[in-house]
């Protein structure tokens, strides 16, 4: 079957989105690739459908076990049974079943962490690995958005593993970003397929307001304006569980939260709600979005300021994938950025934890006050890169926290400026991932634009019909 | 899934009078005899074993373990609001339910009952396997009926996932009959159970509708959170025991609860004593062997015989001081330690303990 052929039969589309095909025709070739494609453009396809054109097995490297789990679903609900994700959920005994018989599998997720491990990397050697791919490949960049220590290892993982054909896919990676990926991957001959961090189709509109209270306001106002159904994005939980049932008590019955400190199984319902259309909004947090397929959310809105423009706009890209018009809005009161100051502080151990860990001698589980899991995971990362180069783990530590913590705060900065330019905003963002700006019909407040394609019909909150107990059962079980 | 299912900055604006109720009924039970910690413990299902014989000296077993969501926190908090509105009096070690705490609890309790058929003690463990099983046959046999292959499932857990894939292929129905047989049977619990109906049928998911979280079933039937949550697990646990007792009319459902591995609620440290008893070792020996101290294989010795019915104290102590414990129990109704010693010298605390828990044990 050709690559076309493919996409109908085993995927059921008709056309590829930009960039899937240059990227399978490009790994199909035998050559490595780097693809950058925007948020919401269908990365998966660009290793899943060569999957079905290669022999031996896909290996993906993801960095969010929520992420993951949702990949995996995603085969699973279109009927690839040969799917396994190997993470920290997976109890020791299910492991090791699932190492004995790795090559019955077609698609293998895996953690980063999951390559340190010397049984999962003797299990991966035997088989005969077709693609190797990185996904959120910025993920392996000091420069990038979201850098995680673990997967700076992986460059030594894919050669200890016979440096297979790879794939790195990212949605935000300017040119420093990309260069580092190649270099931290080992990779030298790459192709690299950039495409637009452009969604011509989301329009932009940031809003400055004087004082935060007005926020609220202003909210209830879009949203009683908006063409459901929509994501808005909150710094903090609490924020977010306010929101919506501030929402619902004002007249926006099908509003629903949702953050990282809800139970995995709410989590999954609030998702299936939002997927089946019982509930049009949602108030999250940045936990929100990744690996969520629908096709037609309308609107995202900050509520706050996020921490920086990759996470903006890879937040923003869960709008309008169905190619439909989207709009983009952004609550703004000066000061917003104090807030992720704070949360980038706490991303690290400060200098107290650091030195219960090297100067006392202490685990890092006995450290007080406890330490997060990203914490933990940074203090150990860096007190192994200081006893590979001999350094003093205390200094080396803390040097690694204030490096990062300083490029967080240029990140914060450049968005700020972003906010506060009087340049049109589209320009603007494309111009910092050194693109050439377009000129487009409905672009930003900047440029101005109408703003009736977003506008609810209305009539669009259905009563809340009660059924009777008993139909509902008999709606659910039919046939007695 | 089934814990931390009520949201913690929610819990904060409303006054959460149903768990409130549930609390001073249990500090009532333990009035100046325990903390206030103890329930706190009783409600986690720790496995401790003063925890454990709590549980049973008190009959405050049928709240062992009901409420996942609740935190040290939360719980602290609440305390202190109830001593501050009067309901307590007394210090958090000795802690008293006034008149006015009393008529709180009636009050509270005069709208929800006091949930007889709950039993934490018994099904903690078991019930929240069944409910996730439940959940996913529900949905699983209700997008076969309507011939929808592609929807995400319910649950994660790939146990429960491949257990539910066996039962549907197991089950012996045709796909039509086998929606019509689970609606019967669910009726049927349903209509046996104290609870409105909809407490757990929102809750379920499938072809015609998408299940709702804890909080969102709380808002529809306009019920404080907690007292939903009790409501809930009341209902569920009522559904349980149905099954366990009209089995045979209800294959499907009884299939369903079968080989739940839930074992003893044994502290893993008892365990081991438990062998080296088993054994026939002495408890100073075990306590040498293990290089523990008496005390705590004694506490051990003291949990056997609450959790296992086939525990024999006889090694530990006669019957003649059995019934002398039984006896001076029985006359004074009292379950603090300490009275009962002064009325028996020649027994020791552990010999006292280990009756009280055989017996309670035998009650549950």
């Amino acid at each position: 079957m050709t690559i076309d052929e493919h996409l109908r039969q085993t995927f059921g589309f008709s056309s590829f989105r930009p960039g899937q095909r240059e990227t399978i025709e490009s790994l199909l070739s035998g050559r490595h690739t780097l693809s950058m494609l925007p948020t919401g453009t269908g990365k998966s396809l660009c290793y899943q459908l060569p999957g079905y054109m290669l022999k031996g097995s896909i290996v993906i490297v993801s960095p969010l076990l929520s992420l993951m789990q949702d990949q995996v679903e995603q085969l699973k609900v279109r009927g690839e049974k040969r799917v396994i994700a190997l993470n920290s959920f997976l109890q020791y005994k299910e492991k090791n079943a699932a190492l004995l018989r790795l090559d019955r599998y077609k698609f293998i997720f895996l953690s980063p962490e999951m390559l340190q491990m010397p049984n999962v990397m003797q299990a991966l050697r035997a088989l005969s690995i077709a693609l190797f791919v990185i996904d959120e490949a910025h993920c392996i960049s000091q420069w990038g958005y979201d850098f995680r220590p673990d997967y700076s290892l992986l460059g030594k993982a894919r050669a200890a593993l016979g440096s297979p054909l790879t794939l790195a896919l990212t949605a935000t990676a300017d040119e420093r970003v990309r260069a580092d990926i190649c270099e931290k991957l080992w990779l030298d001959d790459v192709a690299e397929w950039v495409f637009s961090v452009n969604r011509p189709n989301i329009a932009l509109e940031i809003e400055t307001l004087e004082e935060p209270l007005q926020k609220r306001t202003r909210l209830l106002e879009w949203l009683q304006f908006l063409k459901t159904p929509g994501i808005i994005y909150f710094s903090g939980r609490k924020a977010a569980e306010e929101a919506a049932s501030y929402l619902k008590q004002h007249g926006i019955k099908r509003s629903a939260f949702y953050h990282g400190g809800m139970d995995a199984g709410d989590r999954l319902l609030i998702q299936h709600q939002f997927l089946n259309g019982d509930v049009d909004v949602v108030c999250a947090t940045s936990a929100f979005g990744m690996g969520i397929n629908k096709n037609n959310v309308r609107f995202v809105i900050h509520y706050h300021m996020p921490s920086q423009i990759e996470a903006y706009l890879q937040e923003i890209g869960r709008a309008g994938r169905d190619g439909a018009p989207a709009i983009a809005i952004l609550l703004y009161v000066p000061g917003d950025e104090k807030l992720h100051e704070f949360i980038a502080e706490s991303e690290f151990p400060d200098e107290g934890q650091i030195r219960q860990v090297t100067e006392y001698g202490f685990h890092p589980r006995d450290v007080q006050p406890p330490l997060s899991e990203t914490q933990e995971r940074f203090l150990i990362h860096y007190a192994k890169a200081a006893d590979e180069r001999g350094a003093p783990r205390g200094a080396w530590i803390s040097r690694a926290r204030m490096t990062l913590l300083d490029k967080k705060a240029a990140k914060r900065n450049e968005l700020k400026q972003w906010i506060e330019s009087t340049e049109c905003r589209r320009a603007a963002y494309m111009r910092m991932f050194d693109e050439q700006p377009v000129e487009q019909p409905q672009c930003c407040d900047r440029c101005g634009f109408d703003h009736a394609p977003y506008k609810t019909s209305g009539g669009g909150e259905a009563s809340e019909e009660r059924l009777d107990w008993r139909e509902r059962l008999n709606s659910l079980l039919p046939g007695f | 899934m089934f814990c931390d299912t009520l949201s913690l900055y929610r819990k904060v604006v409303d006054k959460l009078e149903c768990l409130e109720a549930v609390v001073l009924c249990m500090l009532k039970e333990v009035e100046g005899e325990r903390t206030a910690s103890s329930v706190f413990h009783l409600l986690k299902g720790k496995k401790s074993a003063q925890t454990i014989q709590d549980a049973h000296l008190f009959k405050l077993d049928k709240w062992f373990q009901t409420t996942p969501f609740l935190t040290m926190e939360l719980f602290d908090r609440m305390i202190e609001d109830l001593q501050a509105s009067g309901s307590l009096q007394g210090e958090r070690q000795r802690l008293f339910v006034t008149a006015e705490g009393t008529n709180k609890m009636r009050a509270a309790f005069e709208k929800t009952g006091e949930f007889p058929q709950l039993s934490g003690w018994k099904l903690a463990g078991t019930a929240p396997v069944f409910f996730s099983r439940l959940q996913l046959a529900v949905q699983v046999v209700s997008h076969l009926v309507y011939k929808d292959r592609t929807y995400y499932p319910i649950t994660r857990d790939e146990g429960v996932q491949q257990w539910v894939k066996q039962f549907v292929k197991e089950s012996g129905f045709e796909k039509g009959q086998l929606a019509a047989e689970l609606h019967r049977e669910i009726l049927f619990v349903l209509e046996e159970q104290p609870e409105h109906p909809d407490c757990l049928l929102l809750r379920f998911s499938g072809y015609t509708q998408t299940g709702k979280t804890v909080q969102q079933t709380a808002d529809i039937l306009e019920m404080e959170p907690t007292e939903y949550w009790f409501r809930f697990l009341h209902s569920l646990h009522a559904v349980v025991q149905t099954v366990m007792k009209k089995g045979s009319q209800l294959p499907l459902l009884k299939h369903l609860l079968s080989d739940i591995m839930v074992s003893v609620p044994l502290t893993e440290s008892a365990r081991k004593t438990a062998a080296y008893l088993h054994k026939g070792k002495t408890i100073e020996e075990v306590a040498a062997a293990r290089g523990l101290k008496k005390a705590t294989i004694e506490d051990h010795v003291v949990e056997l015989a609450l959790n296992d019915p086939h525990f024999s104290i006889r090694p530990f102590i006669d019957e003649q001081k059995e019934a002398e414990v039984l006896k001076a129990g029985g006359s004074s109704g009292v379950r603090q330690l300490k009275p009962l010693k002064d009325q028996l010298p020649n027994h020791s605390y552990f010999e006292i303990r280990l009756v009280l828990a055989k017996e309670s044990g035998g009650t549950i």
